[in-house]
């Protein structure tokens, strides 16, 4: 699974999800879907302009967790 | 939403109140099919009743006839059927209701509108199931009394198969827009 670690770098930066939001371009209710998980897909085009505020890799604001009790073919 | 869609939307939900009412009375005629079966009289009813068409040369029919007609199976059908009519009625109704106004609040692909197509599924399942019960009261109308009913709970094996195929047609409705629904929520969390 892609677990979001994008509320560690904001808190690294010192930044809270308003800001965050305005700077991007999208409003804080995408920004807090985003952060809790809740996100289906995000677009290239958000992804480039998160890392550009945030000055980090896509890396940073998502990692890939292996789950345990799912296989591939699922 | 377009000027004419608005008009068509608020003319069809001011018929279908009415149809509302109908159909809230439609529940009532159960009351009148039980009493028909408690009191005995529905063979003679049927005779004198302009809801129902004499087939061939049977205008006059003898006492023992009348007296071999299925009171009690006549009497149950027609109370099912008319219960199940008056039931799918109203939910169609007022799925149909729920559907134009959540329409004219600008909602489409909703999770109550996914709700009120299922729920018009199932009412078009209970007059399938009505259908067949009156199907059934008529065929012993024309078989023992040969009177064929042609008022408002006519109902012929065949319109089964017409409502079956209506399953059909809402039933792939109701897929696609679930799947619709499905998209539109992926759609939403796409950031």
């Amino acid at each position: 699974m892609i677990k979001i670690t994008l509320n560690v770098v904001m808190a690294k930066r010192n930044i809270n999800t308003g800001e965050l939001a305005k700077l991007v371009g999208i409003t804080p209710a995408n920004i807090s879907i985003l952060k809790t998980g809740k996100a289906k897909a995000v677009r290239f085009s958000t992804l480039e302009k998160i890392c550009q505020v945030l000055d980090c890799q896509p890396g940073d604001i998502m990692v890939y967790e292996p789950d345990p009790f799912k296989s591939v073919e699922e | 939403m377009s000027k004419k869609l608005k008009i068509g939307l608020q003319i069809v939900s001011f018929f279908l109140y009415f149809g509302l009412i109908g159909a809230a009375l439609q529940c009532l005629t159960p009351l009148g099919s039980l009493l028909q079966l408690f009191s005995g009289s529905a063979a003679n009813d049927i005779l004198h009743d302009s809801d129902y068409l004499v087939i061939g040369n049977h205008a006059h029919l003898s006492a023992t006839t009348i007296s071999h007609f299925p009171e009690v199976p006549y009497g149950i059908c027609t109370t099912i059927g008319s219960a199940l009519l008056g039931i799918g009625s109203l939910y169609v109704t007022w799925a149909l209701l729920q559907i134009i106004a959540n329409m004219n609040r600008g909602k489409y692909f909703t999770v109550e509108n996914q709700h009120c197509i299922k729920n018009i599924l199932i009412s078009l399942g209970f007059f399938c199931g009505a259908t067949t019960f009156l199907a059934a009261a008529n065929q012993m109308t024309e078989s023992y009394l040969f009177r064929t009913n042609v008022g408002y709970q006519a109902a012929t094996w065949s319109d089964i198969g017409s409502y079956l195929f209506l399953i059909i047609v809402v039933g792939l409705i109701y897929t696609v827009f679930n799947q619709a629904l499905s998209m539109k929520k992926e759609q939403d969390l796409t950031i």
